[in-house]
């Protein structure tokens, strides 16, 4: 969820004139609110085993449920993650069974790229498991963009030190870093390839890069994007992932 | 001459050396009994940890004994194999291929680790089917097949004849997924496997994995095992292990070896401790055999016969006697042997479940030629030691006076 | 006046009584350190390894052994109701919790055990074992083995958040490494974490759980007695009351086997110092064969001279016995205070059905044994003796005056 919600926060906020951080996180949180998505997005994942590209449809309600269902490949198509709350199921069409992921494996790669199933529902609650500030704003001196500093709430169960979301004078995001809590770099998301979509211009790629692992990565593009589509709950229980 | 004498001697005592022939052998036949019984106990220990769980030769990826990443596999497992097989060094092997996956039930699922093998040869190699409690092990061709440890079936609420789904993280990122028929439930004494595991056919867990005929593991076993250092080196050479890392059973557990050798070591002292009674036994009743004499040998003195002739009687009278009690100790501790051998020690009723392994509670014995050589020598050693000291001291007394003793 | 004679007699072949006695008394030493060694490795397992994954009175929810997902509810009264059951033992409540340890680093699957931090210091868990930071104190600690340390690249002080599963849902939650374990066991030092109960508890969910409540004493030799009375303190109370045996089936099979096993090895032992004890004692009485004719035709009765080679055999037994078992106590104490050290040959510890093995064995005094051969020694002498005073109470003066020794 991670990566739809840090996409989503800018994407709610494109337009605004100079936000302030409660704007911005209200933004956030307001469009995590009965606001919904559709989109097409294709996900490369380069690891020093192996290459893949997949291309997948998603939808998503709120900040706490959403579905990617696999187009291709052939031999993964129809593969459906459900993701609600923490909780993430797996629909596979070849053997027609939903199996819920236990504990023990959440920290299982996501179809081979470098979110874990973990990353897929964590860090969906931003206003409430991070304090925010500035640490830089466009025209400082020394900054050309906006970068906030988000340090997890003290009981969040959250691992990172802290994260830096930058964002460009044009509100566009343009990376987030992760830290761990001797302020190493662990990885960086990349947003990039600003394009029109959904009647905005958005990035349109994410690019996520593991610190110290030669030139891996997991980028995801999106195809096409629709906000506010109408569906209902049931899309996104166990039940209804057979569908 | 010299040798008539002393034979002549000890019967002339006869009750005395009968006695004392008694407590000698069944001394040694004690110890005898003991050393078979640990020696069967700790050839079996090593064969169970062997058969079941090591092998005695284990080829892997030079990084996977490191890692354990699934990426690390042996590839071209098959010509591999055909190599390996065609060594006049390997008596037989199994080939494995490991993996973490998630094994779904009708409602219910878990992590496992699942190990792919090659149902004909794990079962030749480990007899895995004896461990099967319900159902029965896998058929030699693919089939879509699995049989899951114990624990783990009723985990995920699945019956022999039900089938459940296994995904798996393949090596190319895809997402591995099948279904199988449970055809049995294992239960192994490895907690590992009885909680969490389970095995298919190789060819099914290679599929999963996107790794065709690739393995993890070769596991050996050798016709002789008591050269494992150099049968290794021999097959390091072989085709089948080429570019990748051999390792004796000892280097792939060292903890297993360790606690082999500790048991050797504690053995060893209960050993000790039994032959230092036994040699008690032998020492005090020499002694006694000497001293009753010292008159006698007085008079011997008295005689003529120099210090040096004495201390020559006495040893030969010792040899004797040593030689006599010596074939009634291994009468008796052949026939002791022999029971434990064909019948064995029960010790517990059921299993005994240690180290991952399951040994069954009753034992049998394995009679080691070299034991009883030592067995045999400590008893002549000790009983010469025995009759040298009180011998050495009637030689050297004064005539008149070893014969005013008593 | 037989025993004053009988005394000494023993005292005028002094060799030969110190021979006998030799025998006696390193038999017995050797048998009684064998007895203490073992049963000190048994009372270590029991009273240690026992406690630190059941107790030595386990109580824990009904179905618990095909389930170990199964937990008891307001485990606080079951404890308070245990404690009642002996005032000098201690009742701990355990939680015991699979899941996920994620760093920034990575994950991995663990085995979490939440304990209450103040008894855990004192009995059945890590703390014996810790080589880094701090025991448990705050809900926010957390203690982990030295290989997941490793594995998941985290320092003292550093966030850990464990996600676990209750009722199929998922809850993460954060925590601090306070403390790094290790046991030397490969498998408990990279899957085994150590959290406080009410942690585990919020993770668990439920109305004050615990996957048992156990009772440890401090002389386990007492758990017979405190399982029937926790059988009678709970009754009609819908949970499992178990003795240690009943949750450690593999533990007590393991001991059992060795046991018997180390007792054939006694029973061996035994009947090489019986034959020696045997022999030396008959022959010092058949080659008195001539003395006892002379005591005889002095007016002696062949009764009075049976009584005093009993009687000899007896006192001999005893002094035997007595030095043997000094020399046993004397031999076995260094291995009661400092324990026989096999971390050499071991290096790292090692685990068996999950409890770690201790590398250094103590010896225990195990007296009731000690006693047992003790007395089966003093009966061997005491036997030795009875054929030759059988013997010679049937005697006659002349023939035995003619024998030649």
């Amino acid at each position: 969820m991670i990566l739809w919600c840090t996409a989503a926060m800018f994407v709610a906020s494109v337009g605004a004139q100079e936000p302030t951080m409660a704007q911005l996180l209200d933004a956030a949180d307001d469009y995590a609110r009965g606001d919904s998505s559709h989109a097409t997005i294709e996900m490369a994942v380069k690891t020093k085993r192996y290459e893949r590209t997949m291309r997948m449809e998603s939808w998503s309600k709120g900040t706490d449920a959403s579905l990617i269902r696999i187009l291709s490949p052939a031999k993964d198509a129809g593969i459906t993650t459900l993701m609600r709350d923490e909780n993430v199921w797996n629909y596979l069409p070849k053997v027609d069974r939903i199996l819920k992921v236990p504990g023990a494996m959440m920290g299982g790669r996501w179809q081979g790229s470098h979110f874990t199933n973990d990353d897929l529902v964590k860090g969906n609650r931003l206003s409430e498991d991070f304090d925010a500030r500035f640490t830089g704003k466009p025209g400082d001196g020394t900054h050309d963009a906006y970068i906030i500093e988000l340090t997890p709430k003290p009981d969040a169960a959250i691992v990172w030190g802290k994260l830096l979301v930058t964002v460009g004078p044009d509100m566009l995001p343009m990376d987030t870093k992760y830290f761990d809590e001797d302020g190493t770099l662990v990885r960086t998301m990349a947003f990039g390839d600003v394009k029109p979509m959904a009647g905005k211009s958005i990035p349109t790629t994410m690019t996520l890069t593991p610190e110290g692992k030669n030139g891996e990565f997991t980028r995801i593009t999106f195809v096409s994007l629709e906000l506010d589509v109408e569906l209902s709950d049931s899309t996104f229980t166990p039940q209804a992932l057979k569908r | 001459m010299w040798w008539t004498f002393a034979w002549r001697n000890l019967w002339r005592q006869r009750r005395r050396t009968i006695v004392t022939c008694t407590a000698m052998a069944i001394g040694i036949a004690m110890t005898m009994g003991i050393v078979c019984f640990q020696d069967g106990f700790n050839q079996e220990m090593e064969r169970v940890m062997v058969d079941q769980r090591l092998g005695h030769i284990q080829i892997n990826h030079s990084d996977y004994p490191g890692r354990r990443s699934m990426h690390d596999v042996l590839g071209g497992v098959e010509a591999r194999i055909a190599a390996l097989e065609s060594d006049g060094s390997v008596a037989d092997l199994t080939v494995r291929l490991n993996g973490p996956a998630l094994v779904g039930g009708e409602t219910k699922s878990e992590g496992a680790f699942l190990v792919g093998v090659d149902p004909d040869r794990e079962n030749a190699f480990t007899d895995v089917s004896s461990m099967v409690v319900e159902g029965r092990y896998l058929a030699s061709d693919r089939a879509n097949e699995v049989v899951l440890g114990v624990q783990l079936a009723a985990k995920i609420e699945a019956k022999v004849g039900t089938e459940v789904v296994v995904v798996t993280q393949a090596a190319d990122g895809s997402m591995g997924n099948e279904l199988f028929l449970v055809v049995g439930m294992l239960s192994t004494g490895d907690a590992r496997l009885d909680r969490g595991g389970g095995h298919l056919h190789i060819k099914d867990m290679q599929t999963l994995l996107v790794l065709d005929d690739s393995a993890h593991e070769l596991t050996l076993r050798v016709h002789d095992e008591n050269m494992l250092a150099s049968v290794k080196s021999l097959i390091s050479a072989n085709p089948g292990a080429a570019g990748a890392t051999v390792r004796t059973w000892a280097e792939v557990d060292p903890q297993v070896e360790k606690m082999l050798a500790m048991n050797q070591s504690m053995n060893f002292f209960i050993m000790m401790i039994v032959l230092v009674v036994a040699g008690i036994v032998v020492l005090n009743t020499m002694m006694m055999v000497v001293y009753e004499r010292t008159h006698e040998l007085g008079v011997l003195q008295a005689l003529g016969m120099r210090p040096g002739g004495v201390l020559k009687l006495i040893a030969m009278e010792a040899m004797c006697l040593t030689t006599v009690s010596v074939a009634l100790g291994l009468i008796l501790g052949g026939l002791l042997d022999w029971y434990f051998v064909s019948y064995g020690v029960k010790f517990l009723d059921g299993d005994l479940t240690f180290a991952g392994v399951r040994f069954s509670g009753r034992m049998y014995g394995v009679v080691e030629a070299n034991m009883i050589v030592i067995t045999v020598v400590s008893a002549y050693v000790i009983s010469i030691l025995a009759a040298g000291w009180p011998a050495w001291r009637a030689s050297r007394m004064n005539p008149v006076e070893a014969m005013r003793e008593n | 006046m037989l025993l004053r004679m009988a005394f000494r007699n023993l005292f005028r072949n002094k060799r030969r009584t110190l021979i006998t006695m030799t025998a006696i008394a390193m038999g017995m030493a050797l048998i009684d350190v064998t007895v203490n060694l073992q049963h000190g490795s048994y009372k270590d397992l029991i009273n240690r390894g026992v406690s630190s994954i059941a107790g030595h009175v386990v109580v824990r929810a009904v179905g618990y052994s095909d389930e170990p997902e199964r937990v008891v509810e307001d485990s606080t009264g079951l404890a308070k109701r245990l404690l009642g059951v002996s005032t000098e033992a201690k009742v701990q409540r355990r939680a015991f919790l699979g899941g996920l340890l994620t760093s920034t680093a990575g994950s991995a699957a663990v085995q979490a055990v939440a304990v209450e931090p103040a008894i855990s210091r004192t009995v059945g868990s890590m703390y014996d074992e810790m080589v880094e930071g701090d025991w448990l104190e705050k809900d926010r600690d957390i203690v982990i083995g030295v290989r997941l340390a490793e594995s998941l690249e985290v320092e003292l002080g550093e966030k850990l958040v464990f996600m676990g599963q209750s009722d199929g849902e998922m809850t993460s939650r954060l925590f601090r490494l306070k403390g790094v374990f290790k046991t030397g066991a490969a498998d408990v030092d990279g899957l085994m974490v150590m959290m406080t109960l009410p942690a585990g508890q919020e993770i668990l969910g439920g109305n004050d759980p615990a996957s048992m409540v156990t009772l440890h004493l401090d002389d386990a030799s007492g758990w017979p007695d405190a399982v029937d009375a926790a059988l009678g303190a709970f009754e009609g109370i819908d949970v499992d009351v178990l003795s240690w045996k009943g949750a450690l089936p593999d533990v007590d099979a393991f001991i059992q086997a060795d046991r018997n096993i180390g007792q054939g090895m006694l029973f061996a032992l035994f009947i090489i110092v019986s034959m020696g004890v045997f022999n030396t004692f008959l022959m010092s009485v058949l080659e008195r064969t001539r003395e006892f004719g002379v005591l005889q035709s002095i007016g002696m009765k062949p009764n009075q001279i049976a009584s005093m080679v009993l009687m000899e055999g007896g006192l001999l037994g005893f002094l035997g016995v007595l030095l043997g078992t000094l020399l046993g106590v004397l031999l076995s104490y260094p291995m009661v205070v400092n324990g026989l050290d096999f971390s050499d040959s071991l290096g790292e510890g090692m685990s068996n059905a999950g409890v770690v093995m201790a590398t250094t064995v103590h010896s225990a005094w195990d007296v009731p044994r000690m006693a047992f051969f003790a007395f089966a020694c003093f009966f061997v002498t005491f036997l030795a003796a009875i054929w030759p005073a059988w013997k010679v109470s049937r005697m006659e003066p002349v023939k035995a005056l003619r024998s030649q020794e």
